[in-house]
């Protein structure tokens, strides 16, 4: 071993070089992500710590991260439940249309939010294919919380699929089988085995899942109508203030949604660290 | 617990697995299922298992048609080639998972079932490691807790895939005569796949020679080894050479013309004599170290043949030497025609 393959796989370019890459690559990241963040916070307390908790008090706001948690609370656990039953199906099975449903998968994440909104307006609206039934039976889903959840749980869906189906190929059939072969039903199987395998996994997906369905504004403002205090998740409030020159107030809901995102990095680097292992092959590391 | 194997067939996709194979083995034998990688033999272990399912063909349990028993209720102690132990369990609760999961079967107390999982993992020479996860015990300790949790259930069947598969030379080597003293202990019906023949003939009672889905020769690893039913046999086995020739009422006659038979020899019943004596002539054109002999190999007409030598007799590198064989097998189309 020679001292330069400390420095990892052989390095030829000349000092000079790799110290202008570095410093590149660093003023980049400053200017497009951490300027942007210390913005927020600056922003949020120019006015002081009383102005600060006002926007946050106020009633439209705290309706705004109330109707926040409610939708990922609502479309995580369903994107859980969606992304172990895809990631089961994709991994433990042998079936026809396997590699469609792959696919179709991360279709969400090719499509524009935009466009994803569009759909379920199209579909669900008052014009859209279902509308007049719906007018009829007296369910609102476009311009109400239903709407909202379908769009947040649809942009979000690959989410927990994506980060299990590697986890759960690399994995193999051997612990399921060995558990059916020492006597174990299906559901003793998934609990006992299957979910313990991946629990960190999911953990993942839920954490990336849940930063997206709380900051998702595309598909929410493209179905939401944007009726304050009813209607309004916290990115879409954060808009609203802020086309209305209330630069601090916005701020100040922005702050939370950027706390939000420092949590789940941290969380997400944390699970990274301990439990790479278990993770999907190419994460941590 | 007999098992019987009656013209099994199984296909995965366009490619066949086992050909109509039938096998049939032994209340309390130990059976080897010996082959090259794609001969079947892991096929024909999942199968019983009940891991897959036969095309065509049944296996019976005793009297029993096995399809009829799902896999839940077979009492098959199946050992995975990489042990599949869960992870996030200790060495303890993998041994009490089979009987944790058929509670109705199994009427533990608490102290009951402590009692049994410790004795288990003392039949295994584990005692004291109940606490440790699957990554805290080396290769060999892993492969004995997987034996453990299997030997759990009180199986009627115990199978092994490649049971030694994974670990270095030593290991095994010590693995495999401890596998056989337990298995003299419990008495369970036990069949192991291996694609190592030294395994195969050390280990078991009787071995399965498996070629391309079919079995090439069943019988005990003495029958094995001395009277190789089918050049693959004996090619398999062990090192040989394949020498085309012509043969009268079953006696060869030389690697003359017209070749309508070939006779294959084993490196340890040639020997090399006088460049004009012998059956077959050639050069030396390699030398190599073995762990115990050294290994000749010798240019002919008929191909490179390769030649035990005792230590101190003298090898040198482009001598022309003549080779006498001491025993031989002589085959055409596939069949064995004489004995010696």
């Amino acid at each position: 071993m020679t001292a330069r393959s400390f420095r990892g796989p052989a390095v030829t370019e000349p000092p000079w070089a790799r110290w202008l890459l570095v410093a590149v690559v660093l003023t980049i990241l400053a200017i497009l992500l951490v300027l942007p963040l210390a913005v927020v916070f600056i922003e949020a307390l120019k006015r002081g710590a009383g102005v600060y908790l006002a926007a946050l008090s106020d009633p439209d706001a705290l309706s705004a991260v109330k109707l926040t948690m409610i939708v990922a609370a609502i479309s995580v656990p369903l994107n859980v439940v969606f992304g172990i039953a895809a990631a089961w199906a994709v991994t433990k099975f042998r079936f026809p249309g396997k590699s469609l449903l792959t696919t179709l998968i991360d279709l969400p994440f090719s499509v524009s939010p935009v466009v994803a909104g569009l759909i379920f307006v199209l579909v669900f609206g008052a014009r859209g294919w279902l509308g007049p039934w719906l007018r009829a039976n007296s369910i609102e889903i476009i311009f109400a919380v239903p709407g909202i959840v379908l769009a947040t749980t649809f942009v979000t869906l690959p989410f927990v699929a994506r980060e299990l189906i590697p986890l759960m190929e690399s994995q193999g059939v051997a612990d399921e089988e060995a558990a059916l072969s020492l006597g174990a039903n299906g559901w003793q199987t998934f609990w006992r085995v299957t979910l313990p395998n991946i629990r960190w996994g999911v953990l993942y997906g839920v954490l990336l899942c849940n930063a997206r369905a709380m900051g998702e504004f595309g598909a929410v403002s493209v179905v939401s109508g944007h009726i304050r205090g009813l209607t309004n998740t916290m990115p879409l409030h954060v808009e609203i203030l802020y086309n209305e020159y209330n630069f601090a107030a916005s701020f100040a809901v922005a702050s939370l949604l950027a706390l939000l995102a420092l949590i789940t990095l941290f969380a997400k680097s944390a699970l990274e660290w301990r439990y790479s292992s278990e993770l999907a092959a190419g994460r941590g590391h | 617990m007999q098992v019987r194997i009656e013209g099994v067939t199984k296909s995965f996709g366009d490619h066949p697995a086992l050909k109509d194979l039938s096998l049939k083995v032994g209340s309390g034998q130990l059976f080897a299922l010996l082959g090259p990688s794609g001969s079947g033999k892991t096929t024909l272990l999942r199968l019983i298992a009940g891991l897959e399912r036969a095309d065509a063909g049944a296996v019976y349990f005793g009297d029993v048609d096995a399809s009829r028993i799902p896999i839940q209720r077979r009492r098959v102690g199946f050992v995975f080639q990489h042990y599949a132990l869960f992870r996030h369990m200790t060495m303890f609760d993998n041994i009490a998972f089979g009987i944790l999961v058929r509670r109705k079967e199994f009427t533990h107390t608490r102290d009951s079932l402590r009692r049994r999982c410790l004795e288990l993992l003392d039949l295994v020479q584990l005692s004291g490691l109940e606490d440790r996860y699957p990554h805290q015990l080396s290769g060999g300790q892993r492969q004995r807790v997987a034996l453990a949790r299997a030997l759990a259930i009180e199986p009627s069947l115990l199978l092994l895939d490649e049971p030694f598969g994974a670990l270095d030379a030593r290991v095994r080597k010590d693995l495999r005569r401890w596998i056989r003293e337990l298995h003299t202990k419990t008495g369970h019906t036990t069949l192991f796949v291996t694609h190592d023949q030294e395994e195969a003939l050390e280990l078991a009672d009787a071995v399965v020679v498996l070629n391309d889905g079919r079995v090439e020769q069943i019988g005990t690893p003495e029958q094995i080894y001395s009277a190789p039913a089918s050049p693959f046999v004996f090619n398999f086995i062990g090192d040989s050479a394949r020498i085309p020739g012509s043969a009268i009422n079953g006696g060869w006659r030389g690697p003359r013309p017209p070749e309508d038979a070939d006779i294959f020899i084993r490196p340890q019943d040639v020997t090399i004599v006088g460049p004009h004596e012998g059956a077959i002539h050639g050069d030396i054109v390699g030398v190599r170290r073995l762990a115990d002999i050294r290994r000749v190999v010798v240019r002919t007409g008929a191909g490179d043949i390769e030649v035990n030598v005792a230590d101190g007799k003298p090898t040198e590198m482009g001598a022309a030497v003549g080779l006498q064989f001491d025993k031989w097998r002589t085959y055409r189309n596939g069949v064995l025609l004489q004995r010696d």
